[in-house]
């Protein structure tokens, strides 16, 4: 898997924080660092379980996990957090070139 | 780019626009910001508002229960340049809890109203109309 600056241990780095988040539904890349060589930061889109039990709680978790990991490789994560229905809009200008990167079986 | 002072990753540039957006409204008489990111506010009849300041493309239902959980005194949420906006499963969660939700094409407007939480544009056919997401 090789978009623009995304490499296959940020995609390995994010499924693992995928396993230990039950209730994140699926992990999207999407902007200028999958595009280009001279990104501002990694734009994500997470998400979330519509019946998740405490979103609050979960979007602070989500936030907290990702700016750790991208203190750890030098990487700024730009997060957007949706719910499934809030993602089944399609409310992203760049919501037709989603990259999957990580998604439940 | 985050300037490391707040968990939200709003930037100081970000910040500066709004307090001074805020700071230059008619209708405001006192402004003062704590917390990096939340702006006392109050208006000319006395009226308080807690804005908290954010710069969201797409802010959502799971970002607005966090704001409640981490900021529970805040009464109204800004989601940065006219470009930003929110879900509508969003705005009805603030709705039913009289927290204002706009982006700030939609600030001046709500910080002339008393109950600034129910501020909106309308359409053609005179039906509100959100900066939806």
């Amino acid at each position: 898997m090789n978009f623009g600056n995304f490499t296959t241990k940020m995609m390995m780095e994010i499924r693992h924080i995928h396993t230990s988040k039950p209730e994140l539904v699926s992990v999207f890349g999407f902007g200028s660092f999958f595009r280009t060589d001279t990104p501002s930061d990694c734009d994500l889109l997470l998400v979330v379980k519509d019946d998740s039990s405490d979103l609050g709680k979960l979007h602070a978790e989500l936030s907290s996990v990702f700016l750790i990991l991208g203190k750890r490789i030098s990487i700024d994560f730009d997060l957007t957090i949706l719910t499934e229905k809030e993602h089944a809009r399609k409310p992203l200008l760049e919501h037709k070139n989603l990259i999957p990167i990580s998604q439940l079986a | 780019m985050s300037n490391g002072e707040n968990s939200w990753g709003v930037s100081f540039s970000r910040i500066a626009w709004l307090e001074d957006a805020i700071k230059q409204h008619g209708n405001v008489s006192f402004v003062k910001r704590h917390d990096d990111i939340v702006i006392e506010v109050e208006q000319n009849d006395g009226t308080h508002i807690t804005v908290l300041c954010l710069d969201e493309y797409a802010l959502g239902k799971a970002a607005v229960l966090r704001a409640f959980k981490e900021f529970p005194e805040v009464n109204f949420i800004s989601v940065g340049g006219n470009w930003n906006g929110y879900t509508p499963e969003a705005k009805e969660l603030c709705l039913s809890k009289q927290v204002g939700l706009y982006n700030s094409s939609e600030l001046t407007g709500a910080l002339w109203k008393d109950e600034f939480w129910k501020f909106h544009y309308k359409d053609d056919d005179g039906n509100p109309s959100y900066p939806y997401k």
